[in-house]
């Protein structure tokens, strides 16, 4: 039956089909706008970690001005990143899994000069437990051990543009690397990693790339580097003085540890709480203790991932459909009307108003599929368009679940601009028709 | 007029009318808020910024040579550097920068009269040398510019601050030669001359007007050393060319990298550019399909009265009468979406002003929305109209 009237549809669309191609068209052009913004507002808001979002943690604590707050507007808000001492000193703790804090910035890489010129790398400082915490895929080797960090071990993990620059893509496990005035060891060689958002360091903007080159959190004393990403600091002191900076109250680390349990969890806030009251017997801290412990998306969602401009273009473009829909029930309305003569006739005979309802219904469900398909095709494009409009920065595309959702608007679109327009043709008073006949 | 018989037919047909009515307000809701948009977005990125944004190359040395690592190198380096730029044909001015302007990377700081009893205010600042205000194109209209003299040891400096800043630290305009401190009173600095306007580093930064310029040499073996180049815009392009060849012949221990000012925020307000036109893709869009709805509604009107158009010619009516008449009726539908729209538009941006962040409605643009309004229902409902106008009175009348 239903594919009698799905035929049927065909049929009555294929009669009209300029006014056809204006309803398909019509609709096509809102759900492939609406599903190209709903989609970069989808990737925009997407569990970057899914597998392990519930236990990373990152954690926060408030070492700001005790007379003035991190945020003058929001007095909830404490500062986003953590002191060096107080990496030091939390990681004494063995509550986490893994842990560690970690800070980017850019360090030199010398191939062999017959490889090419030495180049600036984006670098991450950081410890054992990054790797293991945040898993990045390897193509050859893995992070590098405990004893690394501690001992100070010249290894490092590279990603696949440098190696592919310096050891020509091949496996460089066990081979030595110059990185500004010291030669590492390669332990590791990642795959192609794009965590999006950059969730473990999100304060360079949250599409920033990863890193290309990690090693050892220490090295950053021998080769006298500093962050290069945010850091914020309230004291006054020499800042070209390593140990001032490094005792001083300026916060440049992102501090994450791996909480696999709720006891657990609930062991380490404890146990940054006591820390917390330890440092204002010091002296230090003399804010009203507000500790944070957030885990991926809840630290996400408080820093607000999502860009305002993402939300403001997916909230126009679902009006945008709801105006394509609009007039999508104007010219089905007008199109059905037409037809009351040859409804009435029909009624006369005998069809009942349900079988003439659900046959309108189901033309203009096809009308809204149809549209949907074009929608899809459209959105596509569109998410093409968008992707070269940021230079590739980042890239767009639909995955299963947003062709999902494409379907559903399309049908929806449908349901909603047909039921007035069938509901109409049905109710029709047959006898008014025919005598003008 | 034929108003008494449109209001008839609207009645009869009130659905119909009222879907375009309400498209038509959607409509005008939608493109006047994205419009709004959009020339928020543009005006961030066309405003004078007060720097010569035409004229500045901006070169970045990054040292990788170890020689770069002994005592003296860097700043030999850099004063080498600087008397190769200063020398080159076409090059007004050039000196070492801490940061660039719009680039999205900088270094902000707050401050406050010195003693006064209240919060620090914030500003961006700069350290360049004697040169930086000319290379940056801004232009002194109090006090002094920085000399080689104010190149101190001292954690007290002679600083140069913009007028929008120096309004806000002391309203009543006498900032010059005032001393300022941040959060202690210790080594507090001196204002010795104040800047029309200059932008910092983060434009869409509430405080992007609050800008500082101390005194002093950058560079440093980590980061190497940015310089500034400013010259005639004309020469430019072929200006960055020789500045990297030069620099290496110079020193080859190193990589140089130029680009120009604009290029550089070109690229902060890149985003910027991509939501407007993606702005414009969706009001275009948008307006053909309402346009799309009004012709299908109209035609619709005039296939439905074929034979009443055909009555009335045949009494007398002219082409010109029936034509009017289906464009009075898109009229009043158009006039009445408007109004509903105008409201619409001023809660749709009420929301977007509260909940993200947007950017306040105002009327003029209000207007302008209105009346582009009355033009696109005008313009669409035209060819329907002219084409029942056409019909020959006889076919009109014609039993079907």
């Amino acid at each position: 039956m239903l594919f009698y009237q799905i035929r049927l549809a065909f049929k009555s669309i294929r009669r009209n089909p300029v006014l056809s191609m204006l309803m398909i068209g019509g609709i096509g052009i809102g759900i492939g706008v609406a599903t190209v913004f709903v989609t970069a507002h989808y990737l925009f808001s997407l569990n970057p970690i899914p597998e392990k979002s519930d236990v990373l943690h990152h954690v926060q604590m408030d070492n700001w001005d005790p007379n003035r707050g991190w945020d003058d507007n929001d007095p909830e808000d404490i500062p986003d990143q953590v002191t060096y001492r107080d990496m030091v000193n939390l990681m004494k703790s063995d509550i986490p899994t893994y842990q560690g804090g970690s800070f980017k910035t850019f360090l030199y890489v010398y191939p062999d000069p017959e490889m090419g010129r030495p180049f600036k790398k984006i670098t991450r400082m950081c410890f054992s437990g990054f790797f293991k915490m945040f898993e990045p895929p390897f193509q050859y080797g893995s992070g590098w051990d405990l004893s690394a960090d501690e001992n100070l071990e010249p290894v490092v993990v590279l990603g696949p543009e440098v190696n592919q620059k310096v050891f020509g893509g091949e496996n460089s496990v066990g081979r030595m690397i110059r990185i500004e005035d010291r030669d590492f060891k390669v332990v590791g060689v990642l795959d192609h990693w794009r965590p999006f958002p950059k969730y473990y360091d999100p304060h360079n903007g949250a599409f920033e790339t990863a890193e290309e080159v990690y090693m050892p959190f220490e090295f950053f004393r021998l080769l006298k580097v500093r962050s290069a990403g945010n850091t914020s600091n309230w004291q006054e002191f020499d800042w070209s003085d390593d140990d001032q900076y490094l005792a001083s109250e300026a916060i440049w680390i992102q501090f994450w540890v791996q909480l696999d349990s709720a006891p657990q969890k609930e062991a380490y806030f404890s146990y940054l709480n006591s820390y917390v009251e330890e440092q204002k017997k010091l002296g230090r801290m003399q804010r009203p203790t507000h500790n944070k412990l957030l885990s991926v998306m809840e630290w996400l969602d408080d820093r607000g991932a999502v860009p305002e401009e993402a939300t403001s273009l997916m909230a126009i473009s679902l009006l945008f459909l709801l105006v394509c829909a609009l007039n999508l029930i104007g010219i089905l309305l007008g199109k059905f009307l037409a037809r009351a003569p040859e409804v009435s006739v029909r009624r006369a005979m005998g069809a009942s108003r349900f079988s003439i309802f659900v046959e309108h219904l189901v033309e203009c469900e096809t009308i809204g599929v149809l549209g949907g398909l074009l929608g899809i095709a459209i959105s596509i494009g569109g998410l093409e368009a968008v992707n070269s409009l940021f230079d590739n920065e980042f890239s767009f595309s639909l995955d299963g679940n947003m062709l999902v959702v494409s379907i559903l608007l399309s049908l929806l679109a449908g349901l909603v601009a047909g039921m007035y327009p069938a509901w109409r043709i049905c109710t029709i008073p047959p006898a008014v028709y025919l005598r003008e006949r | 007029m034929e108003l008494g018989p449109i209001a008839k037919t609207l009645i009869r047909n009130k659905i119909r009318f009222l879907l375009i009515g309400l498209e038509v307000s959607l409509t005008l809701a939608i493109v006047l808020n994205c419009i709004n948009m959009m020339q928020d977005l543009q005006w961030q990125i066309d405003r004078p910024t007060g720097l010569d944004e035409e004229g500045i190359i901006v070169v970045r040395s990054r040292p990788f040579s170890q020689d770069f690592r002994e005592e003296g190198y860097l700043e030999n380096s850099r004063k080498a550097d600087l008397e190769l730029m200063r020398n080159l044909p076409g090059v007004l001015a050039a000196d070492t920068f801490s940061h660039v302007p719009l680039s999205g990377s900088g270094s902000s700081s707050g401050y406050k009269p010195l003693g006064a009893e209240r919060h620090t205010l914030n500003c961006n600042y700069f350290v360049t040398g004697p040169s930086g205000v000319d290379t940056l194109g801004v232009q002194l209209i109090a006090g002094r510019n920085l000399t080689l003299d104010d190149i101190t040891e001292a954690e007290s400096k002679n600083v140069l601050i913009t007028k929008a800043y120096a309004d806000s630290l002391f309203p009543d305009g006498d900032a010059l030669g005032k001393q300022i401190q941040g959060r202690t009173a210790e080594n507090p600095d001196t204002i010795v001359g104040i800047i029309e306007q200059m932008h910092g580093s983060w434009p869409s930064w509430p405080f992007v007007n609050n800008v500082m310029i101390r005194p002093g040499e950058t560079g440093s073996v980590n980061w190497g050393i940015t310089y500034m180049v400013r010259a005639k815009p004309a020469q430019i392009n072929g200006l960055a060319r020789t500045l990297e060849e030069e620099l290496l012949k110079l020193n080859d221990g190193r990589n140089v990298r130029t680009e120009t000012l604009a290029e550089v925020k070109a690229d902060t307000l890149g985003t910027n550019t991509a939501i407007i036109k993606m702005l414009a893709v969706v009001i275009v869009l948008l307006l053909l399909v309402t346009a799309l709805g009004i012709v299908g509604m109209t035609s619709f009107s005039v296939t439905e009265r074929t034979h009443h158009i055909g009555t009335r010619r045949a009494l007398g009516a002219r082409q010109v009468d029936i034509m009017r008449y289906f464009l009075t009726e898109n009229w009043v539908i158009t006039t009445s979406g408007i109004l509903v729209g105008v409201g619409l538009a001023y809660t749709l941006n009420y929301a977007l002003v509260t909940f993200v962040n947007g950017v306040k409605l105002e009327w003029p643009l209000v207007i302008y929305g209105i009346l582009g309004m009355w033009i696109i229902g005008q313009t669409a409902a035209f060819i329907p109209a002219w084409r029942g106008a056409r019909i020959s009175p006889a076919v009109a009348t014609r039993t079907v």
